[in-house]
């Protein structure tokens, strides 16, 4: 069973309310991007709405959704409360602290710097004083995670941990690593900046340290939703998780692999030897493959489900899973976008190919499939399944709920695949006119704009689909007793003996050797090079 | 296993032959990228 649900359901509320206020300033940018006469429309406006749609859904829309997926999944998969109620609802509420901080500075246009904040890009101090509350709200849910898994690790020696408990752990993992760079660059370069307390400051610098931590971000980010992938969706579509010792490989593949890659998004900064770049890329590419063992085994899963449901063919029994549940939807369509999503990652981090898409819409097209569909839209498809189980309520405007994640695929295939392309053609993202004044060149891709602010529409009304749902659910839903919270059996049983892909702290230990192998020299290298400060600037 | 139908203790042989295919479109979408436009657009120093 499902303990310390008011926790759980407190944090998935502000993940679902940071959703629907970025919903709304995407809508916006998309139509502008278009070079549509809206009201209100103007440069600051819309950097300001991108800033606030990059914050609030990749940095709070997430770390909340998480935070409520780490409390309902370890508790339900260990079968205890946390360890450290209070300590968790200390966690949420730092969180929702800077939360507040960050939205404020960003809506009274004091943080227009988008959500990766580079400097000398300088936003209000309380921007970076809420980003900082909000991962060390997340330090907190960790910890209390780590204690519960380890007060029952005491109670169970010798017993391996839930497959569901040991994503999690590894989703905390990787967090902890990546986050203590972009702890150094608030505490040490960006507040004291924002305070006046230093003049300048060290603009490559604050991107290495950027990076450091913004290439695992996207891991934090996508293990949950891989959590979802191996232990709720077999089970939901009818069958069984094909093999658990390959998704514990996988995480623990993903603990030693996500950190020391984060110069693939750095190969046009200088200050960076070439050699590095190279280094990095080799590791980029080496974590490719516990995602292509992610959708082998998911797939197989979904296959054993189809023949349980009765299928023979090759593929026959794709047909027979239940495409109108919508957590099962919902993850299928993720798979999908993922899979398409995942080829043109292998382009972005190609060290020469880089030059052609860097900087251009086909990022964005890029990350709207990765985080903006397979996260995003798995953790929608999660939340239909499990907010009932959160307040005891059947799940509201079911009708919507289904047609919803086709809506979103629909609308995702128009907006990405054409940013994919305008962005080969040489369109910048980031960049309020994209008309450049009715340049030729900017001329041959208007046409593609418009389907992107098509795309866009149509990604609003899914995510108006989804809210009210949620809405609906929270407030008039049934009240009904809920099926528990269960996960999926693996097909050849539980296992019962630790195997080495159990041993966490042995492969944190390995992360930690790779992480300085990886950042201590060219870290170093800077450091001892003579740099030039910038002072701030704020455009808007 | 027993209550299982006889199909599922089988090999994938639909997800083998899906994830092949995606390895297939995967390298050639790849490669197509490289020749037919980072090749023909040159080095970004020029």
């Amino acid at each position: 069973m499902i303990h310390n649900r008011r926790l759980a359901t407190a944090n998935i509320g502000v993940a679902i309310a940071a959703f629907g206020i970025a919903t709304f300033m995407a809508l916006m940018q998309s139509l502008s991007r278009a070079s549509l006469d809206l009201p209100w429309r103007s440069a600051k406006m819309y950097y300001l709405s991108v800033t606030g749609h990059g914050v609030l859904m990749a940095l709070v829309f997430t770390t909340f959704f998480i935070m409520a997926l780490g409390v309902a999944f370890t508790t339900s998969a260990l079968n205890r409360p946390l360890k450290w109620p209070r300590a968790g609802w200390v966690a949420f509420w730092i969180a929702v602290v800077g939360t507040v901080m960050t939205t404020w500075a960003i809506l009274w246009g004091k943080a227009t710097v988008l959500y990766t904040f580079y400097p000398p890009l300088q936003a209000h101090w309380a921007f970076y004083v809420g980003v900082t509350l909000l991962v060390v709200g997340s330090w907190v849910w960790g910890a209390v995670v780590i204690a519960t898994y380890l007060g029952w690790k005491k109670d169970n020696p010798g017993k391996p941990m839930p497959l569901a408990v040991y994503g999690i752990l590894t989703t905390i993992i990787v967090w902890y690593l990546a986050t203590v760079a972009v702890a150094s660059e608030m505490l040490f370069l960006l507040i004291p900046w924002s305070l006046g307390l230093k003049e300048t400051v060290d603009p490559l610098l604050a991107r290495m340290l950027f990076w450091f931590f913004g290439h695992p971000l996207v891991y934090f980010w996508l293990l949950p939703a891989y959590v979802v992938w191996y232990t709720v969706l077999p089970r939901e579509a009818g069958g069984k998780l094909f093999s658990d010792p390959l998704a514990r490989m996988v995480f623990a593949l993903f603990i030693i692999l996500s950190t020391p890659v984060g110069f693939h998004h750095q190969f046009m900064d200088p200050g960076i030897a070439a050699g590095w770049k190279m280094a990095h890329t080799i590791a980029t590419f080496a974590i490719l493959f516990p995602s292509f063992v992610t959708a082998f085994t998911v797939t197989a899963s979904l296959e054993v489900a189809g023949r349980m449901r009765g299928a023979t063919g090759w593929f026959d029994w794709i047909w027979k899973l239940p495409w109108n549940n919508p957590l099962v939807a919902s993850v299928l369509l993720s798979m999908i976008m993922f899979a398409v999503g995942g080829f043109g990652g292998a382009i972005n981090a190609a060290f020469g190919m880089n030059a052609v898409v860097h900087n251009t819409a086909w990022i964005q097209g890029h990350f709207h499939l990765t985080v903006g569909t397979a996260v995003a839209l798995t953790f929608m498809g999660t939340a239909y399944w499990l907010v009932p189980k959160l307040v005891g309520r059947d799940l509201e405007l079911s009708l919507l709920a289904k047609w919803q994640p086709y809506l979103w695929f629909v609308g995702m295939l128009l907006f990405s695949i054409s940013n994919h392309i305008t962005g080969l053609m040489g369109m910048p993202r980031r960049v309020f006119e994209a008309g450049y004044g009715g340049s030729e060149i900017a001329a041959q891709w208007s046409g593609l704009t418009l389907v992107s602010a098509l795309g866009g529409i149509l990604l609003f009304v899914s995510a108006s689909f989804f809210l009210l749902s949620m809405l609906g659910t929270v407030l008039a839903g049934r009240k009904a007793e809920q099926p528990p919270l269960e996960f999926a059996e693996p097909l050849e049983g539980q296992p019962t003996k630790l195997l080495v892909f159990d041993r966490v702290w042995a492969w944190v230990v390995v992360a930690v050797i790779l992480v300085a192998i990886a950042y201590a020299y060219p870290l170093a290298d800077h450091l001892a090079m003579e740099t030039f400060g910038s002072p701030g600037f704020k455009p808007f | 296993m027993s209550d299982q139908p006889p199909e599922v203790g089988k090999h994938p042989r639909g997800t083998m032959a899906l994830v092949g295919l995606y390895g297939v479109l995967f390298v050639i979408g790849w490669f197509a990228i490289f020749l037919l436009i980072y090749l023909p657009r040159g080095a970004v120093t020029r």
